[in-house]
Parts: C-alpha cells; sequence; structure tokens
C-alpha cells in the first residue's frame, strides 16, 4: 500500500460546506476503486449526515478517513456535533415504515448505504455518527 | 410542486459544461424533495427526460458534454430513491420475518394447548372417575349434591378442555377427519334422542321435521357433525323459554348441498352481536346468566363445519327466535348399506365366575380408580402392572380373562405391549382394552387397527367403560371357548 491512512476535517456550518464534504468525500473514495454509483451512495450519505448537522446543531464537522483492513480498504465518515443531541437514539434509527411517518432517509436512510454504521449520543453530549464503506463489497 | 423541480432541474442541466459538487447536490436536493413529496422515480425519470427534451427544442440537438452532464445529474437525483427502496426492502424483509414468527408462535401455542389439554384429562380421570364411585353409594342428601357439584364441574371443565383441543388441531390443521355418507334420518334421530332429556327438562318441545330429506346423505365424519348437531340443539334448548319449540330441518338446497337447521324460539341475537357469535369465549353476556357453557361450541362447530367441507351459518330475529344451519355437500347414498353395529351393552354376559383381569398401568390413583370400579362390577382378580415388560409376563404366566392396556408406560409403548400379546399364542385370545388419556381419534384408530378390543378414554365414564368391558368378554367368549 503506497497510501498511508488519510484524514481530512471539513467544519459543517453552511450548504456550501455540505457540498465541500461531498467532493472531499467523493475524490478520496474514487481513488479507492468505488464504481460510479457507490461513489454517488456515499456522497448522499455524507448529504444526509452533513444535512442533520445543519439542521440540529447549526454546526460542526465531517471528518473522513481512509480505512485498511484485512487487506480490504474504505472509506470512514464521521459527524460530529456538540448539539442538543438524540435523546433516543433506537427511535431515530427507526424509519417509520410501519408508522408510515418518512420515506426511509435521513439516518437509517445513509445506514442503508453504508456498510457499518454507528451513532453515538445523548441530551447534551451532541452526537457522533460514524458509517464505513468498503470497496468491492 | 414537480413542475417547480422540473423547471430547476431544467436550469441545472442547461447550464452545460461538467457538473460541479454545487450541481451534484442541487441534483440530489431536487430528488430529495421529489421523494419527500410522495414522488417515485418515475416522476425523476420524467424530470430528467423532460429537461433533456426542452434543450433538443432549444437547440435543435444535444450534445455528448451534456449527454453525460444529464447522466451525473440523473444519478445524484436518484440517490434519494435508492435510500427509500432500501428502507421498503428492508421493512419488507422484517415484515416477513415477523410473519414467520407469528406463525412459529402459534405453532407452539397450539402444541402447548394440546399438550397441556392431554396432562389435563389424567388427573380429571381421578376426580370424575371417584365421583362417580361416590354417587353410586347411598350417601346422605346434602354429600350426594356434594357430589353431584363436583361431578358436574369436572365434566364441564372435560368438556373445555376437549374442545380447546379441537379448536388448537383444526388451527394447526391436524384435526383428522373421516369422511363419508351420512344419512340425515340416523344422525338426526340419534342427535334427538341424545337431547330430549335436556328438552323434557327445561320444559322446551324437541320435534323433528325431515320429509323426504330423511334418506338423504350428506358427507360428513358422522361423529364431528353428532357434535355440531347436539352443540346447535342444546344451544336452542338452553337459550330458549319455558315452554318454547325448538326443531330440526332438513331442506335440500342449491348446488347439490343440504341444510341441516336448528329453529328456536328464543329471545334472538342482535344483528350487531351476530358477528361476535363464533368468537372463541365470547358469550355475549350470557356468562352473568346461570346458563352453563364454555363459549367455544360455536367457534368449533363452525370450524368443524368448515372443515368438512360445509359451512354454518345463522339468521336471527329478536324477539322471535333464531335459526342456525348447517350446509354439507349432498352425496348419493353408498351401494352397501352396512351400517355401523352397535354391539347392545347387554347385563353381564359372562356369568358368574372368577374373572381375571390383568391391568397394565403405571399411575396408582388410575390403577386404583379402576379397582375400585371393578369391585363393584362382580368378583375380580385384579393383577397390576406398572411396566409393559413386566404385563407381557404376568399375562403369559396367568393368562388373564381381560387386559386393561395404558398407552404411556415407563418402559415401552402400549401398543409394543399389545402387538407382544398378540404374537404370543399363549396370549394372542385375551381381549384388549386400551384405556388411555389419548382422545386423538387417529390414535383411537391405530390402536383399533392393530387389533386393540376397545378403546376407553380417560376421564372414564363408569357405565361406558363398564359396558366395554362386557363386551370385550362376550366376544372373547364366543370366539375361542377358553
Amino acid at each position: 500500500m503506497s497510501m498511508l491512512t488519510d484524514a481530512i476535517a471539513i467544519p459543517i456550518r453552511t450548504e456550501a460546506d455540505i457540498v465541500s464534504a461531498r467532493q472531499t468525500g467523493r475524490r478520496m473514495a474514487s481513488e479507492l476503486g468505488f464504481t460510479p454509483s457507490e461513489l454517488t451512495m456515499i456522497a448522499t450519505a455524507i448529504s444526509e449526515l452533513a444535512r442533520n448537522v445543519v439542521t440540529y446543531a447549526g454546526s460542526g464537522e465531517v471528518l473522513l478517513e481512509l480505512r485498511q483492513d484485512a487487506g480490504r480498504r474504505g472509506i470512514l465518515v464521521t459527524a460530529r456535533d456538540e448539539g442538543p443531541g438524540i435523546p433516543d437514539v433506537e427511535a431515530a434509527m427507526q424509519d417509520g415504515f410501519s408508522t408510515g411517518s418518512s420515506l426511509g432517509l435521513g439516518l437509517p436512510g445513509a445506514r442503508r448505504l453504508m456498510d457499518e454504521f454507528d451513532v453515538v449520543s445523548a441530551p447534551g453530549q451532541g452526537t457522533t455518527v460514524t458509517a464505513t464503506k468498503w470497496a468491492g463489497e | 410542486m414537480t413542475s417547480d423541480h422540473a423547471r430547476a432541474y431544467a436550469e441545472l442541466l442547461a447550464a452545460g459544461g461538467e457538473p460541479g459538487e454545487e450541481d451534484l447536490l442541487a441534483a440530489y436536493e431536487i430528488g430529495r424533495a421529489l421523494a419527500a413529496d410522495g414522488g417515485g422515480v418515475l416522476d425523476a425519470a420524467l424530470v430528467h427526460e423532460q429537461a433533456v427534451l426542452a434543450l433538443c427544442e432549444r437547440d435543435g440537438g444535444i450534445d455528448a458534454a451534456t449527454v453525460a452532464r444529464g447522466q451525473s445529474l440523473l444519478q445524484e437525483m436518484l440517490g434519494p430513491f435508492e435510500m427509500a427502496l432500501r428502507g421498503y426492502r428492508e421493512s419488507n424483509e422484517q415484515l416477513i420475518q415477523a410473519r414467520a414468527e407469528a406463525e412459529q408462535a402459534n405453532r407452539a401455542k397450539n402444541e402447548f394447548l394440546s399438550r397441556t389439554s392431554h396432562e389435563l384429562r389424567t388427573p380429571l380421570n381421578a376426580i370424575l372417575g371417584f365421583g362417580q364411585l361416590l354417587e353410586m353409594d347411598d350417601l346422605p342428601e346434602h354429600q350426594a349434591a356434594s357430589v353431584h357439584d363436583i361431578l358436574s364441574a369436572g365434566r364441564h371443565l372435560l368438556k373445555l378442555i376437549d374442545e380447546v383441543l379441537d379448536i388448537s388441531r383444526i388451527e394447526a390443521g391436524r384435526l383428522a377427519l373421516s369422511m363419508e355418507p351420512v344419512m340425515v334420518g340416523d344422525i338426526a334421530d340419534s342427535a334427538m334422542s341424545v337431547m330430549r332429556p335436556l328438552a323434557a327438562e327445561r320444559g322446551v318441545a324437541l320435534s323433528a321435521e325431515l320429509g323426504n330429506a330423511r334418506a338423504a346423505h350428506v358427507l360428513a365424519d358422522r361423529q364431528r357433525l353428532h357434535q355440531v348437531l347436539l352443540n346447535l340443539l342444546s344451544n336452542a334448548i338452553k337459550y330458549n323459554r319455558k315452554g318454547g319449540s325448538v326443531t330440526l330441518l332438513c331442506v335440500p338446497a342449491d348446488g347439490d348441498r343440504v341444510h341441516l337447521e336448528v329453529v328456536d324460539t328464543g329471545p334472538g341475537i342482535a344483528e350487531d352481536k351476530l358477528e361476535r357469535l363464533f368468537a372463541p369465549f365470547d358469550r355475549l353476556g350470557a356468562e352473568e346468566t346461570q346458563i352453563e357453557g364454555t363459549g367455544l361450541g360455536l367457534a368449533l362447530s363452525k370450524n368443524l363445519c368448515e372443515a368438512m367441507g360445509g359451512a354454518l351459518h345463522v339468521k336471527s330475529v329478536v324477539g322471535r327466535g333464531s335459526r342456525f344451519w348447517i350446509e354439507l355437500p349432498r352425496v348419493e347414498a353408498p351401494q352397501d348399506d352396512d351400517a355401523p353395529v352397535v354391539p347392545a351393552a347387554g347385563p353381564a354376559a359372562g356369568g358368574d365366575g372368577e374373572l381375571t383381569v390383568l391391568y397394565i398401568e403405571d399411575n396408582p390413583s388410575n390403577f386404583k380408580l379402576v379397582q375400585r370400579i371393578l369391585e363393584r362390577w362382580r368378583k375380580v382378580v385384579l393383577l397390576s402392572a406398572i411396566q409393559g415388560a413386566l404385563g407381557l409376563e404376568l399375562a403369559q404366566r396367568h393368562r388373564p380373562d381381560l387386559v386393561l392396556l395404558d398407552l404411556h408406560l415407563p418402559d415401552m409403548h402400549g401398543s409394543a405391549v399389545l402387538d407382544e400379546l398378540h404374537s404370543d399364542p399363549r396370549t394372542s385370545g385375551i381381549p384388549v382394552v386400551v384405556v388411555s388419556a389419548d382422545a386423538t381419534a387417529g390414535e383411537i384408530q391405530r390402536l383399533r387397527d392393530k387389533g386393540a378390543h376397545d378403546y376407553v378414554t380417560k376421564p372414564l365414564d363408569v357405565t361406558q367403560f363398564l359396558a366395554s368391558l362386557e363386551r370385550a368378554l362376550q366376544s372373547a367368549r364366543s370366539a375361542s371357548p377358553r
């Protein structure tokens, strides 16, 4: 492997910051051999996570890192904010398909586009979402 | 709303050149808004195609660079739909999984009910058996009344258990039916004769008007049809008025069907309650009356009729009465008219000589009960074996006149004991009566096919039990004078 772990942090405050997070994520991921449709999925997931930061916390950051594990390569997206936090993470990860109240977008939507997904949050503690997509999976 | 999205997307495409990340984000936002508005993938595709078409009209064509730009924009616009589609797929999988789990839970429930019901019959055997013995004693009046109450509560419980067991078997699709042409007149007469005492006791006039239909045959399980008729007739009598009437009618219906109708002059049932009539345990308020019932009879009857390929219907007019009818397929009368021979339970057939009876049974309370019943019957030497192997040994050594056989023995199953008894010339002529709490029709048939003379289910009905023993002895005597 010629490239060691590369990490870029992008502060998120405005629409323009979302654009830059998507652009950086797409560029990093394209170097790992993702297909065009996978690149769209990664950009879409970054949009959903960054949009949540803007909507619910006002500001935060998106950290993009290349990951290597057991010979495979992937991109790790971490969206962090110090906003009000999520009182019930489990409920926030539910789509509401059963209640018909949502469309499968947002956090659960982003989870489905990525291979690994984790949310750590508590009221007053801010929110950290980590999501990884592996190339060739 | 969609036209706004279409306009925004058309402007995005018309801008030309390789799309920047701002353009891609804008396309994604359009797709997200479309999805949030309830639009689908087709709407997104149309938005894209309309924008392409508009460019073609404006410029008289479209260049490769614009096609490439459109491809990137379309892909981003479809991102949110990909998310939503994956959500639908996932929730569909969850629903399938949930349904499989619910079905599994239902199977487990039926299994549990069926096992529990069987376990409940065993202690009931002691309660009803010893109760019946006490009833035969010369008891002071208040004690006789108590015994009567014990017996009636015990029988009620037994009925409840049997009905729960039947319903769970039907739900599990495991009810064994033996379908045959059944003559309407036969089955009606039999049901009427069982119900006459109850009708007389309640002061209700009971009659049957079968007319020409008496000779008609329906395709049914004789025993189950009998059960349904008894249920309908007893309801009609119990929920009637003093001096009222119950009539059993038989009318041919459309499409080779036959209706067996039970018409009563009871209070009737309001239209809005009719639906609940067939729901298990819903007694429509009758639980607050003195009328006894399990709340399962009609639910079971309806299930039974449907399992036999028929139906059970009701019409009712408040203040005038109700009409329940069983609908069954009509069939031709069978060619050979070999009506089942019901052996008469005659008086003690075996003379007064001393009898030897071997009872193979591991439950001491059941053994004690049978011992007490036999003591009242006649002079009997009762041999006891709590294991199958020991029972076989005793049978070979003592050559009893009769073997009573439980099925759930600690060392071997009763059916294996039966096989060995029959294959040994020393014991093959001895009649065997199976005494078991397993009341499933399949098991009863299996043991009869193996050559059991009779199959008596626990809890024992003392009179029927003794009648069965008499028949077994009688047939053994006429078959081989020993």
